[in-house]
């Protein structure tokens, strides 16, 4: 089939079985490496990608489901500021996941804020565990979120007051 | 020789009609809503797909949720995400916290409520939660549909009743005031070594009065329990309910649990006591 | 080529190579039948093997591919070359390796001399005597399960042709030892070079494994001329490779009135697998830690590893200690109990102290200070108040089940590490680097991949720029290859740490002297030579056995609820004494890593065994538990010196937390815990129906 979707902003056609994962497209048509296949069985969490911006594992989802979809990847997502909280958040926390859990811990931190900008312990916790990798202690990931839910906030409540000023004759 | 893979064939229907016309005329085709399910299954990167299969994805129909002041309807292709995320205001909250405890946040925004629900030989974790909240099903295939009771979406047994060519279009949850509600779940409901169980425990107390009380437990494979005898031995009962009456209950409840021809481990046995003694003493309060 | 990990190398036109697997686990191998192949794909026997059909790792050999016998469950008979990943794994499940079927064994005997592997027997003083005379006798058994690595790239090679050499890429913790592989296995036929790529956290997962796959990998880029990739799935790799070894140990202690202990018998069993590697070490390692730091003047140890028909069983971090640890830890927490001694108390009141010997006949090494660890310990955890207070509760309360909130518990273990092999492992092992000073005199260090520890290198520049005078900036550590690294050993931390610092650190120190009056360029090579004072005598097992030694403490503090079995750890404190440390920052994150992978053995990460064979349900539901937990962690370095030697510490949470950890859970619950890991499942057996 002629898959065709929104890859990191770009409208992107590639002709595969419909059978593929996406995960697969991601790194072998696209060469987007950055994005690990790892378990294939939903569970390590390395190849998340976002989804119609909407967390999602990419060894889950077969070509024919992300035809016409919006796909970012972590390379896509390290272009935007919302990466830059969670960048900054993590640092804080000096949280230095591998690179084969990176994507999928920074994507999972994105997707915990965009539910709740100020997570619980228990959403944190929770998207701590869908990551499965030896790399680093789970305190650190989860502190790190808390740092990136902060400085979102922060900068969010920051472009609130600019928008403020704007309209302000 | 194995034969190469053959071609596959996705449709895309855009709208219920359309789907039901596709479901008829192609009864063989795979009907694939968030598709984890099939996916966690499949040893190796090949998705195991049969030659033609029907993709749910942009059926408008079965995204919608919509809510009135008796109940909260779900398309059967709203994935689980997005029930977590409108329905953390409107829903129960052991039933929100429920949903999002079900899979790794990765497969949430792609599950969806109807391929849960409908998965043969496991009962996932949202049939018990449409059991005790007695929802009703919205069935469609062609020319037809009908709502049934939850608790008739799968037999006594825990095998599907749905016949040939329905899929769940709609999930009607009645919005009502439990204000007792436990939740609890333990292991993985598709892999019995794990021992899973799924516990769900609302009750509604009124002027001093058990006014409704439902229990719904789930295990590996097809185990669902539901008793309307013992509920019924809970309703009405003062509370706060005398101790002695809740250890009753619980005495009462292990007995069931415990026949030599309920398939429970010890494990889940006390799991589902200690879920049930939590949820007693709450009533005892 | 650049190098990346092996799963992300991708070269036009190369071939996929797949692995026909045994699916009994022992007997003959009589045929091996495919389907009708297409053209374009190969299969592979032991009969198409050039050169060697075994690769070597120490005293014990591991089949390339099974030849005439299989010994495990899904043991390597056969490879299919081609080019479509997907058809060959279509073709690997319908061939058929048709095996005339023996009697497994995957539980021998502990004293079957038929499946003895390595042993290790000390006897000091008059054990049985000092046993028959005790005041008071403590006897235990206990156990521990295999543990997976769970590294983040499955085990992958990739064989290209290269300017008429074979370059073989491949993430191993020993390149040399992957090269002397693939050359044995060719009959040195090409050219060859084996390169480094990088690795994740591998727990010592890649410490040998790599050269199997890389052999095989060479083996199908020789048969086929063409570049090939071998690369392991996920499941595959969890299916059938090599885990922690799991333990049986069975401890009895004599004692005084006191409660201390006067004598002790071990014994230790571990079961190796099919093919026992680092046998010898392992049984070593463990006889070491099987009395830890305590005093005891009449000592019986019998430590064994055995052949079994599991899929092979050895090294993941903590060599045998880990395992040893947690059984005395384990035994002296009952002891203590049994004594009505606080476990911190009673550890420091049974520690070695200086001058006194321990079962190798030498002093303490370094200068432990194990009663200030653990007195420090105690004081940041408030064990002693929280000790007493959990106490307490247990004997008040009337069961552990007729609650109905959690209850808590808290545990304290004492362990030790010791760096590099034992004794005469580092004489056998080759230890050498190079230094170069280039002509615009940047400086290139030649030596073993540093691994996951990014501080480790960036310490080794760092030291080299200061001991020759140069900036940072112009110290290069140089990718590793089997062609123009030298053989430096086998790189785990704690050997990289010790002896491959020392060995870089003396090649600087010759360099710095050579650059007054040497042109440049020039080379210096070096390798780590044993100190004359450390003397080790393997027969007798007498002397000093490591090179260096850390100590740690650990108390682990958590919750058990009574309904759900379901245990959450509160807390985890832990002091190390290790000397010098490197670098803070990864040091502290080296052991909070440390301290998760351990709780995930002590807790969840059960790795069982059914008809010989790993239960692929058991993949799946791998530590998620585990890592739901977020515990405050503390972690206190002491005796922080920088004129000191740096030892390693990467096994000490392994080898305290989970004794720790059951400690806890003893005092949570009010049942004994004798296994790792303490499942709820396991919990809920001991605490018997409801």
């Amino acid at each position: 089939m002629k898959c065709s979707f929104i890859l990191n902003g770009d409208d992107v056609s590639v002709q595969t079985p419909p059978s593929t994962l996406l995960v697969d497209i991601i790194r072998d048509h696209f060469g987007l490496k950055t994005t690990r296949d790892g378990c294939l069985q939903g569970e390590c969490g390395f190849c998340s990608v976002l989804l119609d911006n909407s967390l999602a594992l990419s060894c889950m989802v077969p070509a024919f489901r992300a035809h016409r979809s919006e796909v970012i990847t972590i390379d896509g997502f390290k272009q935007t500021d919302d990466y830059a909280d969670i960048d900054q958040g993590f640092a804080r926390a000096q949280f230095e996941p591998c690179s084969f859990c990176f994507g999928g811990r920074v994507l999972t931190a994105h997707a915990v804020l965009l539910f709740n900008a100020a997570p619980t312990d228990m959403e944190l916790r929770r998207a701590a565990a869908s990551i499965r990798c030896r790399c680093s202690a789970t305190t650190r990931f989860i502190m790190g979120m808390r740092y990136a839910a902060q400085y979102r906030r922060e900068r969010e409540n920051a472009l609130k007051g600019q928008t403020g000023l704007r309209i302000l004759p | 020789m194995p034969s190469k893979a053959k071609p596959v064939y996705v449709y895309y229907p855009d709208n219920l009609g359309e789907f039901l016309q596709l479901r008829r005329r192609k009864p063989e085709a795979l009907v694939y809503a968030g598709g984890t399910f099939v996916l966690k299954g499949a040893e190796t990167r090949m998705v195991p797909l049969p030659q033609e299969v029907i993709s749910l994805q942009w059926v408008e129909e079965l995204k919608r949720v919509s809510r009135s002041d008796r109940y909260v309807e779900i398309g059967g292709g709203v994935p689980l995400a997005r029930i977590v995320e409108v329905g953390s205001n409107v829903l129960p909250k052991s039933y929100t916290q429920a949903i999002s405890t079900m899979v790794p946040m990765g497969i949430l925004s792609l599950a969806t409520i109807g391929g849960n629900l409908c998965v043969q030989d496991h009962v996932l974790t949202a049939y018990p939660l449409v059991l005790a909240a007695e929802a009703r099903i919205e069935l469609r295939r062609h020319g037809n549909a009908r709502w049934i009771p939850a608790g008739r979406l799968r037999s006594a047994n825990g095998e599907l009743t749905l016949t040939e060519g329905e899929i769940v279009s709609r999930v009607r949850l009645p919005l009502e005031n439990w204000n007792v509600q436990t939740f609890a779940s333990f292991g993985r409901p598709y892999i019995a070594e794990t021992e899973p169980v799924v516990f769900v425990g609302l009750a509604k107390t009124d002027t001093g009065v058990v006014d409704d009380f439902r229990l719904v437990f789930s295990a590996h494979e097809r185990f669902i329990f539901r008793d309307r005898e013992l509920e019924a031995e809970l309703v009405g009962r003062r509370v706060p309910l005398p101790e002695r009456e809740g250890h009753m209950f619980l005495r009462r409840l292990e007995s069931i649990i415990s026949r030599p021809e309920t398939p429970l481990s010890s494990l889940q046995r006390r799991r589902i006591l200690g879920a049930m003694r939590r949820m007693i003493t709450k009533l005892c309060a | 080529m650049t190098r990346d990990f092996v799963t992300n190398m991708f070269i036009p036109g190369m071939l996929h190579c797949t692995t026909v697997r045994a699916r009994v686990a022992r007997g003959r191998v009589l045929s091996v039948r495919t389907p009708k192949l297409p053209r374009e794909i190969t299969i592979i026997t032991a009969a198409d093997i050039p050169g060697e059909t075994s690769v070597a790792v120490g005293e014990a050999e591991v089949p390339v591919l099974a030849a005439e016998h299989v010994s495990y469950y899904g043991e390597p008979v056969a490879l299919l070359v081609g080019p479509d990943p997907e058809e060959l794994a279509l073709l690997a499940e319908e061939t058929v390796v048709e095996v005339d079927t023996q009697e497994p064994v995957y539980e021998p005997d502990a004293d079957d001399e038929d499946h003895l592997a390595a042993e290790r027997r000390i006897e000091i003083g008059d054990a049985a005597g000092e046993l028959a005379n005790a005041y008071q006798i403590v006897q235990g058994e206990y156990r521990t399960s295999a543990q997976e690595h769970m590294y983040s790239e499955p085990l992958a090679a990739l064989a290209t042709w290269e300017d008429d050499s074979l370059a073989v890429y491949t993430a191993t913790q020993w390149a040399h030892h992957t090269y002397r592989s693939c050359s044995s296995v060719l009959a040195a036929e090409h050219h060859l070079v084996v390169h480094v790529t990088p690795s994740e956290e591998h727990l010592d997962g890649k410490l040998w494994q790599p050269s199997l796959v890389a052999a095989r990998a060479a083996l199908a880029a020789h048969i086929t001329k063409r570049t090939v990739r071998l690369a392991y799935s996920a499941p595959e790799d969890f299916l059938y490779t090599s885990k922690r070894a799991p333990m049986f140990a069975s401890y009895a202690a004599g004692l005084d009135s006191e409660g201390n202990i006067r004598a002790l018998r071990i014994r230790l069993v571990f079961n190796m697998g099919a093919y026992p590697l680092f046998a010898q070490e392992l049984v070593d390692r463990a006889t070491l830690a099987a009395t830890g730091s305590y005093r005891c003047r009449h000592v019986t140890v019998r430590s064994t590893a055995l052949q079994s028909n599991l899929p092979p069983l050895n090294a993941l971090v903590g060599l045998g200690s880990s395992q040893a640890f947690f059984a005395l830890e384990s035994h002296t927490a009952r002891i203590a109990e049994l004594a009505q001694v606080p476990p911190h108390i009673w550890k420091q009141r049974n520690m070695r102290v200086q001058g006194e010997k321990g079962i190798t006949k030498t002093n303490l090494q370094r200068s432990a200070d194990s009663a200030r660890i653990i007195a420090e310990t105690s004081r940041r955890a408030d064990f002693q108040r929280k000790h007493a207070a959990y106490e307490l509760q247990k004997k008040r309360r009337p069961s552990f089940t007729s609650l109905l909130n959690p209850s808590r518990g808290i545990g304290f273990a004492f362990a030790s590490q010791g760096s590099g092999f034992v004794g005469r492992g580092e004489r056998e092992y080759p230890s050498k680097v190079r230094v170069r000073v280039a002509s615009n005199g940047t400086v290139h260090l030649s030596c073993p991949s540093p691994g996951t520890t990014s501080a480790l290198a960036l310490y080794w520049r760092h030291s080299a720029a200061e001991i020759l005078s140069v900036d940072r900036d112009h110290v290069i550590i140089e990718p590793c290859d089997s062609t123009t690294s030298p053989d430096a050993g086998p790189a785990f931390l704690s050997r990289n740490i010790t002896v491959i610092t020392q060995a870089l650190e003396n090649a600087c120190k010759t360099a710095a002297g050579r650059r007054r009056h040497k042109a440049l360029p020039f080379e210096v090579s070096r390798s780590y030579r044993l100190p004359r004072s450390l003397r080790w005598d393997q027969e007798s097992f007498t002397g000093t056995p490591f090179l260096k030694q850390a100590h740690a403490a650990a108390a682990v503090e958590l919750e058990v609820d009574p309904l759900s079995l379901v245990t959450r750890v509160r807390a985890v404190w832990m002091t190390v004494d290790a000397g010098r440390i490197i670098n803070r920052e990864a040091a502290l994150q080296a052991i909070e890593r440390g301290i998760f992978q351990s709780l995930g053995w002590a807790s969840t990460e059960n790795v069982s065994y059914y008809g010989g064979a790993v239960r692929y349900s058991d993949y799946e539901r791998f530590g998620p538990e585990a890592r739901a937990q977020s515990p405050e962690l503390s972690v206190e370095f002491l005796h922080v010196n920088a004129e000191d030697s740096a030892c390693g510490i990467a096994e000490l949470p392994f080898s305290c937390v989970p004794a720790a950890y059951a400690a806890a859970i003893r005092q949570a619950t009010g049942t004994y815990v004798d296994r790792l890991p303490v499942t709820p499942s396991l919990l809920e057996s001991y605490l018997g129906e409801t």
